[in-house]
């Protein structure tokens, strides 16, 4: 068989597990499996030995134990008045702007992404205060929703990421390096959400109500009040990564203290609540973890069928352009993210297609930052954009009414995706000042 | 669909799922260990110039059993993340049914699979005694007896559900989870 019809038939069987709805790692483990023993006619014990020992393996590594540690931190933080706190902090910094407290749901967003790894605690924390909040005030129900929804996807880019830990383990990056990239091209994103709010609210005043601006000093120092144990946690938790005297896993340790100490000081957390939020990060990560499992064997299956070597010699040898090859990439993922859940899809391609990029000269930490940005985008994309449930799950409106109020916003990921492109420094500037 | 589940079938589900939940407090427990011991690190090398020399083996234990500890109370809470896509449109019938106790019956023989070879490699660690090579020098069964706690307890959670499902009773709805 040649390279294409194994490529094609392995992906064939893991999609078709997937969609028939096996959970991710039943599906890899099975394709792997299969593969294995129909494509390379290994004996079953060499196979079980393999994927025994890679799966525990890839299970037991310091870098991956910054999940539940970050899923931990989020899920205290989520149970702190935080919403709440972020919208009162952030009222009188943006009421002054064309849009007012539209901001706030992008300005919310991205601080929030900075103590959370994931979009969807993101979208879900800034969603259950503003959009009740904005709709009590008159504001376009619309754009409101449509913001929070795409701006909740800032979570995964700007650090700490869930998903950017993904990435660096399977496509061995340094997830320090990512952490870093993944923070300009956030802002980036968060700005151009913010840019369209502004120009369409200057041009059409009556999306957004006049709101009683809050005045004076007593005001401001309100805000700072509310915004100052955020601000604080962020630079606890970033700070150590950048300054480099904290390795992820050991940054999400501090996280957690952090979470609990802010927990504390603004109102207490109830022992309930403690309990609940780290049962819920036991079940994230049991689904994360055992996804990372089965993806590892995945990957060392692909390694033995000799595929991103072969895909990669193909490709050189058609001399296909890098930004044709990047245009096919991306297309690819826009299919495959309309029908798969963020992590299965890095985990099962990303062995395949790093290595194809960083051949074709693609800078690894770039390519990681621009996946997340795809990634991003298929989370807002019908049918299964998980943030579009998410939004539902928040509002109770319908998929397609929350799917065309981010439409706009949409777009605007689209021109975030080029501009990354045109500029790759956006996610390089970073990591090349504090690590190389 | 509508008949009720026979009584000793929901019995089996509830003991089932009260197994899962036990394990996930022994996860959550190591979670807060992994924790613990991190930080226990920070402190040990900012202030006093040591360290434990152990943090990094035995995270990666925490991690490992973690993970596999939580997976049978993930699934029975539907935390579990799937495409559900094509489930969706088989709605709720005796055709759904079907194709989930299908899904259930492929994860067992997966699972059983790895469990036959993890067994396997535990018990020749423990007739062997073999040790980390590392200051601590653990004995290498002990976190991977551990590991295969938790894919029994998730064995039986997923059988639990199939036998549920068989008998007329509920779908675990995933995206509870989401909203």
């Amino acid at each position: 068989m040649d390279t294409l019809t194994i490529t094609v038939m392995l992906l064939g069987i893991l999609l078709a597990l997937l969609v028939s709805g096996a959970w991710i790692f039943v599906a890899l483990i099975v394709a792997s499996v299969a593969s294995l023993y129909f494509m390379l006619d290994f004996p079953l014990a060499r196979i079980g030995s393999i994927s025994r020992s890679v799966m525990m393996k890839s299970v037991g590594s310091w870098e991956l134990a910054a999940v539940p540690l970050f899923v931990w931190m989020g899920e205290i933080i989520n149970r702190t008045d935080v919403s709440r706190r972020l919208f009162r902090g952030l009222t009188p910094w943006v009421s002054r702007l064309p849009g007012g407290l539209f901001h706030s749901n992008v300005a919310g967003s991205v601080l929030f992404a900075a103590m959370s790894g994931s979009s969807v605690a993101t979208t879900a924390t800034i969603g259950r205060v503003n959009v009740r909040e904005l709709e009590r005030r008159g504001y376009d129900r619309r754009i409101s929703i449509g913001s929070i929804t795409v701006a909740g996807t800032i979570g995964i880019m700007i650090p700490p990421s869930i998903t950017m830990i993904i990435f660096g383990l399977v496509a061995e990056v340094s997830v320090a390096q990512l952490f870093a990239a993944g923070l300009i091209p956030g802002l980036m994103l968060g700005l151009l959400y913010s840019g369209l709010i502004a120009v369409r609210c200057w041009r059409n005043p009556a999306l957004a109500p006049m709101i009683d601006r809050p005045e004076g000093v007593a005001a401001w120092l309100s805000s700072l009040k509310d915004l100052a144990p955020v601000i604080a946690l962020i630079i606890f938790v970033l700070g150590g990564i950048y300054a480099g005297f904290a390795t992820p896993s050991e940054a999400a340790a501090l996280g957690v203290l952090g979470a609990l100490l802010i927990a504390i000081v603004s109102g207490g957390i109830a022992w309930r609540d403690l309990y609940e939020s780290a049962m819920s990060s036991v079940r994230i990560t049991a689904m994360i973890g055992s996804a990372a499992a089965a993806a590892a064997l995945f990957a060392t299956t692909i390694g033995f069928l000799h595929l991103p070597q072969t895909l990669s010699a193909q490709i050189t040898a058609i001399q296909l352009e890098p930004w044709l090859l990047l245009l096919l990439v991306t297309l690819i993922y826009f299919l495959l993210g309309a029908v798969l859940e963020s992590i299965a899809l890095i985990l099962m391609t990303v062995p395949i297609v790093f290595p194809i990029m960083v051949t074709a000269g693609f800078d690894p930490i770039w390519f990681g930052i621009y996946l997340v940005l795809i990634v991003e985008i298929g989370l807002v994309t019908p049918p299964i954009g998980f943030n579009l449930f998410v939004m539902r799950g928040v509002t109770g409106l319908p998929i397609a009414e929350v799917a065309r109020g981010a439409l706009p916003f949409f777009f605007m990921m689209l021109v975030g995706v080029l501009l990354l492109y045109i500029a790759p420094q956006l996610a390089l500037f970073l990591p090349e000042l504090l690590y190389r | 669909m509508e008949e009720p589940v026979p009584r000793f079938i929901e019995a089996l589900y509830r003991a089932s799922a009260g197994l899962s939940l036990v394990a996930g407090w022994l996860a959550a427990l190591i979670m807060l260990g992994m924790t613990l011991h991190i930080l226990t690190e920070i402190v040990l090398r900012s202030f006093f110039d040591t360290s434990t020399h152990l943090v990094e083996e035995y995270v990666g234990y925490g991690l490992k059993t973690m993970i596999f500890l939580g997976l049978g109370h993930a699934l029975e809470r539907g935390n579990l993340v799937r495409v559900d896509l094509m489930l969706d449109r088989l709605g709720s019938g005796a055709l759904r049914c079907g194709m989930e106790i299908a899904i259930c019956v492929t994860s067992l023989c997966a699972l059983a699979f790895i469990l036959h070879y993890a067994w396997f490699s535990m018990a020749r660690r423990y007739e062997m005694g073999t040790v980390s090579m590392t200051l601590a020098a653990t004995p290498l069964w002990i976190p991977e007896a551990i590991v295969v706690v938790g894919m029994v307890v998730f064995g039986i959670q997923l059988a639990a559900y199939a036998f549920r499902i068989a008998a007329g009773g509920p779908l675990i709805d995933d995206r509870q989870s989401l909203d």
